[in-house]
């Protein structure tokens, strides 16, 4: 494990929590400062996690830019915090989308600001530490504290019936904190540590695996969502201010997945290959049952946020579906790694695509003060530019080749056809499904003749949207065009983790 | 020959890029340049190629252009490759696609988004060029998705016309159903071979004859499955039987995008894909024999349909499918290099059809009624004369390029016995004959009926009427002269699988293309047009009311073909309205009543209720609490000293 001078991951971890709390306390009474403040650091945490990718090697697998520091002593809780391929990606999506959503915030008036700016930088650092820490009571404090900013920024400056939204999020994520709690103590006590590398060594009886495993699968699960525990995220995403959902969508929701690659896999391998049969259908319910109920929808945001429980469907397929290899035998190994890149992949893929359509959903709200689809139509006509791009993430998210949302989408389904072609069959119906709900949302908003008086007065993007929006549409187009980009940051990682649980059986 | 080959390619989509950001200028000067130039420089570069590839067929060569993704184990990469079914399919493309950019410079000429139609255009060759030169199933699924989205955008051109963003979402989702067969088939080529790239694959094909996969307790060998898994893209794309009803739809796009895209080139690269995959359908039987089953009702059932239409676009749009048929019964019959030389002759004669169709349409000031037209001979001479030979062309008239192409067909159906397949053929052709006529008699003979019309404006602009001419004489003399080259010396030797096949059928029925044509006046072919020419000219031209009668008599008959035997209303209600129910049923029903309701506000409202009960125990009254006290005191008393 290499040491650098510098304490790199701290930084980035605790610059913005530091900054947050202080304009929080400081200046209560100009939003300008506070605007350019938060800006000025969530850019500096950008330009510092381009400096960590690179200065990464990513020739190794192990863990890179370590910091372990005892913590409290007595029970042996380490301040340890690192790095390997799988936080990087997460890190950077994180910088990337932290930094475009207070961009973006820029241009949209609302009461309290100095908060919101505050409440978004304390955010983007817990959201670091969750990816960073490799203490499982760090990682849990992080994972929990998490849902304070977030809490408040639906609570504060949601829509009209956030309390219920706000609560319902709120138990539902905690009901699942509680349990995975239970079982790091657990863990702890028989690996005699903390730190998460320590529990993969532990050899436990099927029957305790599969409690641990139940309820780190409940605590990610509900988190990622997957069905049937996702009812929270259509309120809230609904409740939400635009800002609130784009970071729910594109990365809060994305440590449900890397709790499940970080936790459920490596130290339940048992129990998940035990349980596979059970828990690959799920992931199939998700895919479809999901669209189609998106298609029913008639609020955009809520269309949206049931497309993102159908897409992270593919990232938990994706995730289960490594269990159901190592179930098979070493022989797939290098299949199973596909199944695992392309649910990473996925997370990434959706990451952006989720967030540019939240935008999208915001900036057709700010204008006619709706979200119901059938009170829009033809909004071609008197914003053309914001049409392109509406419809390009439209097909991004339909999974269209040549953008990041078919990457993920092939790879899981290529890995999926590798265990059984009546799983590939039944995923590849997304192909239908999302081209489905996404292109015909397009159809009923963007395309036709404009209903009403509204929409003929909207008026084009300013800059400041169009460069948010353009950064996403150039990233999604060079993870489509170029996967390997991604998969080189990564693969090392997930070879190591797919080989050592296939040498582990 | 790379450097070459890639800038066939790329071109195209600097070009569209290019466009993007002259996208603000009034003038269309740029605009002109850069996608004329995009075009027409890979258009000059892929006729020599093809004409090199004439005397030098058995050439191939594979470019990789970069490494898409890998991880420890794979490499997909994307790369080129180059042999004489390539270099012909980039000739049709690029000359077509130039042809009709010409055309477009007039035809959209007063339209305000000409700009953006230019990008579209540029965008799809270049998507199609993707797919002709690929060398792997990746890069075609990608190509493949990209001419869908091209062809989406195209449909839709016209943003605000309810029909015809309607025909894109249908266009678009009917496509993806059948993306799922060829992602599926890619997926199995992947997991069986490890690798995506076409070469690998058909050397490993003798290895994965004998595997069989479990699919729900039956054993399906795997060869055939993938077959068909990538039979059902090429279905959807090349509007077979039963995924047609996308195409006549999509004919609300500009007119000269049917020219291009649903009729010469996208709606082709199903056929191009299995002819491209003929190693792997030499050894499914099934399948192929499926394909031949599917071509011939596509060929015969679609052209009746065409019958009864009366938009001129529809027309022509079910008689491309049932064109496509004919491509499909080659396939099927495993003579691919027949399938291809169709589809090249074709491309031009339906290009040409439609391209004479918008003529039509602008001076008729966008009635697209056939009925409602006439009398146009005089005032659209140019368009009259390419007309006729687009029309003769397509009829397969003796000499004219379609002719060689369709009558090989048949004869190969003939030669090979499949005599139900050679008369359903014989049938199509009668059709093809009326429809075809119809269109003739009705356009630019008789009364016109139109209103708006001015008899005296000189025709349309020049830019407008020289791709009809260059078209023209493609239709006229392509046939005749690749005739040699392709068939006879056997121009895809090294691509495709069939050229034992087609020497034995060469030497048997036909050996050169003189006797092709003399061997033809006795055909059963020929006699069948000419029967078709003489009713229609008996029908649509001398007794016009004899149509209305026979309309009248077997009004049945009409209504069924007029509903294309029921798959207007499965693809345009029934489907839809299902959809609709299910996902209302699984969003009211299960996701609100079932989960949030009774499990989620079920057991918040379970804790509500208990808590309201617990709740009365904290009433606030000091001698509640003591008398709660006492109570428990007594009851602990007995509890632990047991009395």
């Amino acid at each position: 494990m290499s040491h650098t001078p510098l304490p790199f991951l701290s930084i980035l971890i605790w610059t913005p929590i530091i900054v947050g709390f202080l304009m929080l306390f400081l200046d209560k009474t100009d939003a300008r400062y506070n605007r350019f403040y938060s800006i000025l650091t969530s850019m500096l945490m950008l330009i510092l996690s381009l400096i960590i990718l690179i200065n990464f090697d990513f020739s190794k697998h192990t863990l890179q830019f370590v910091e372990n520091k005892p913590w409290i002593e007595n029970f042996k809780i380490n301040y340890f915090v690192a790095i390997d391929g799988l936080s990087l990606l997460f890190i950077l999506l994180t910088s990337i989308i932290s930094l475009l959503i207070l961009f973006f915030s820029l241009c949209e008036e609302r009461s309290q600001e100095n908060k919101f700016f505050s409440l978004f930088l304390i955010l983007e650092g817990l959201l670091f530490g969750v990816f960073c820490s490799f203490d499982s009571i760090l990682f849990y404090i992080f994972f929990e504290s998490m849902l304070i900013p977030l809490f408040l920024i639906i609570g504060i400056w949601g829509g009209p019936n956030r309390i219920y939204a706000t609560i319902k999020f709120f138990l539902y994520t905690l009901f699942g904190s509680v349990l995975m709690l239970v079982a790091i103590i657990y863990l702890s006590f028989k690996a005699n540590s903390f730190a998460i590398f320590d529990f993969y060594n532990l050899i436990l009886p099927l029957q305790t695996q599969i409690f641990i495993f139940i309820a780190f699968l409940i605590a990610f699960g509900i988190k990622v969502p997957m069905w049937p525990v996702h009812t929270w995220l259509p309120d809230a995403h609904v409740e939400a201010p635009t800002a609130g959902s784009v970071i729910l969508a594109a990365v809060i929701l994305k440590v449900g997945g890397y709790g499940m690659i970080r936790f459920l896999l490596p130290i339940t391998t048992d129990a998940g290959m035990y349980l596979y049969e059970f828990l690959i259908p799920l992931s199939l319910i998700a895919i479809i049952y999901i669209s189609f109920v998106a298609l029913a929808q008639q609020d955009m945001k809520k269309l949206i946020a049931y497309s993102s429980v159908a897409h992270m469907g593919f990232v938990t397929l994706g995730i289960f579906l490594v269990f159901a290899f190592l179930d098979h035998g070493a022989k797939n190994m290098d299949i199973a790694n596909l199944a695992l890149q392309g649910a990473i992949i996925q997370m990434i893929s959706h990451g952006l695509i989720s967030a540019a359509l939240f935008i999208c959903i915001g900036i057709i709200y700010t204008r006619t003060k709706s979200r119901i689809i059938n009170n829009q139509s033809g909004i071609v006509k008197v914003m053309p530019i914001f049409s392109a791009f509406m419809i390009f993430f439209l097909l991004a998210n339909s999974g269209l080749p040549g953008t990041s949302g078919f990457v993920g989408e092939f790879l899981v389904l290529v890995a999926s056809m590798g265990l059984n072609i009546v799983y590939a069959i039944l995923a590849s119906l997304t192909l239908v499904l999302a081209a489905s709900y996404s292109l015909w949302l397009g159809k009923r908003v963007i395309f036709g003749v404009p209903s009403n008086q509204k929409i003929i007065s909207m008026e084009e993007i300013k800059s400041i949207e169009f460069w948010t929006l353009l950064i996403l549409l150039i990233l999604v187009l060079i993870i489509g065009i170029k996967p390997g980009l991604i998969m080189d940051i990564m693969d090392k990682t997930s070879h190591n983790i797919i080989y050592s649980l296939a040498r582990g059986i | 020959m790379f450097v070459y080959t890639s800038l066939i390619l790329f071109l195209p989509l600097i070009g569209a890029i290019l466009l993007l950001f002259v996208n603000k200028q009034p003038q269309k000067f740029f605009t002109n340049i850069i996608a004329n130039v995009s075009i027409g420089i890979p258009m000059i570069l892929s006729i020599i190629l093809f004409i090199k590839y004439l005397f030098y067929p058995n050439i191939v060569e594979t470019y990789i252009l970069y490494t898409w993704a890998h991880t420890e184990s794979f490499v997909l990469s994307l790369g080129i490759l180059i042999d004489s079914l390539s270099a012909l399919m980039a000739f049709v493309v690029t000359t077509v696609s130039f042809l009709v950019h010409v055309y477009s410079i007039a035809y959209m000429h007063k339209d305000e988004s000409y700009n953006r139609f230019f990008i579209y255009t540029t965008f799809f060759t270049f998507s199609m060029l993707l797919i002709v030169f690929s060398d792997n199933f990746l890069q075609l699924f990608i190509g493949w998705e990209l001419v869908g989205l091209s062809s989406y955008l195209l449909i839709g051109f016209w943003v605000q016309k309810e029909t015809a963003i309607f025909a894109n979402l249908k266009a678009f989702i009917v496509n993806r159903v059948g993306d799922i067969g060829l992602i599926l088939g890619v997926c199995l080529v992947f997991i069986y071979n490890k690798d995506l790239n076409y070469f690998n694959f058909f050397n490993s094909i003798d290895v994965l004859e004998n595997k069989t996969l479990d699919l729900l307790g039956y054993n399906i060998s795997i060869l055939p499955l993938i077959a068909f898994m990538l039979f059902i893209g090429a279905a959807a794309k090349s509007a077979q039987v039963p995924l047609q009803f996308w195409l006549p739809d999509s004919m609300e796009g500009p007119t000269p995008i049917s020219a291009l895209i649903h009729a010469a080139t996208m709606v082709t690269a199903g056929i191009f894909m299995i002819a491209r995959l003929s190693p792997l359908y030499e050894q499914s039987l099934y399948i192929s024999n499926l394909i031949l089953i599917i071509g011939c009702v596509t060929a015969l059932f679609m052209g009746l349909v065409a019958l009864v239409q009366n938009d001129i676009k529809r027309i022509i749009a079910y008689s491309t499918i049932s064109q496509l048929g004919y491509m499909a019964v080659a396939l099927g019959l495993s003579y691919y290099s027949l399938a291809i030389f169709h589809l090249m002759t074709h491309a031009f004669f339906k290009a040409l059809l439609f391209l004479c169709a918008g003529s039509v349409i602008l001076k008729c000031h966008h009635e697209q009624d056939i009925t409602k037209m006439g009398g146009l001979k005089s005032c659209l001479p140019i368009t009259y004369v390419t007309f006729f030979v687009g029309g003769l062309s397509m009829i397969g008239f003796p000499i004219f390029s379609g002719f060689f192409s369709k009558d090989l067909i048949i004869e190969a159906l003939r030669f090979e016995g499949q005599l139900i397949a050679y008369y359903t053929l014989i049938l199509g052709i009668l059709v093809t004959t009326l429809y075809t006529s119809k269109i003739f008699f009705k356009v630019f003979y008789g009364e016109n009926k139109l209103t708006n019309f001015n008899e005296n404006e000189p025709e349309h602009n020049k830019i407008l009427l020289v791709p009809l001419g260059v078209l023209a004489v493609f239709s006229i003399f392509i046939g005749l002269l690749l005739f040699k080259p392709i068939i006879e010396d056997n121009y895809f030797n090294s691509s495709l699988t069939d050229s034992i096949k087609l020497k034995e059928f060469f030497v048997a029925s036909i050996s050169t293309s003189h006797e092709l044509i003399i061997h033809s006046f006795t055909s059963l072919s020929f006699l069948t047009v000419i029967i078709g020419l003489f009713s229609s000219y008996l029908l649509f031209f001398q007794y016009p009311n004899i149509c209305e009668k026979i309309k009248n008599k077997f009004n049945f008959l009409y209504e069924i073909l007029r509903n294309e035997f029921g798959f207007t209303y499965i693809a345009n209600t029934y489907f839809p309205k299902h959809t609709n129910i299910i996902s209302k049923a699984l969003w009211k029903k299960s996701d609100e009543k079932i989960i949030d309701g009774f499990f989620v506000n079920g057991l918040a409202n379970l804790i509500n209720r208990l808590s309201i009960k617990i709740r009365l125990f904290q009433s606030g009254y000091l001698y509640h609490y003591a008398f709660t006290m006492i109570i428990s005191l007594v009851l602990l008393l007995f509890f632990f000293y047991d009395f």
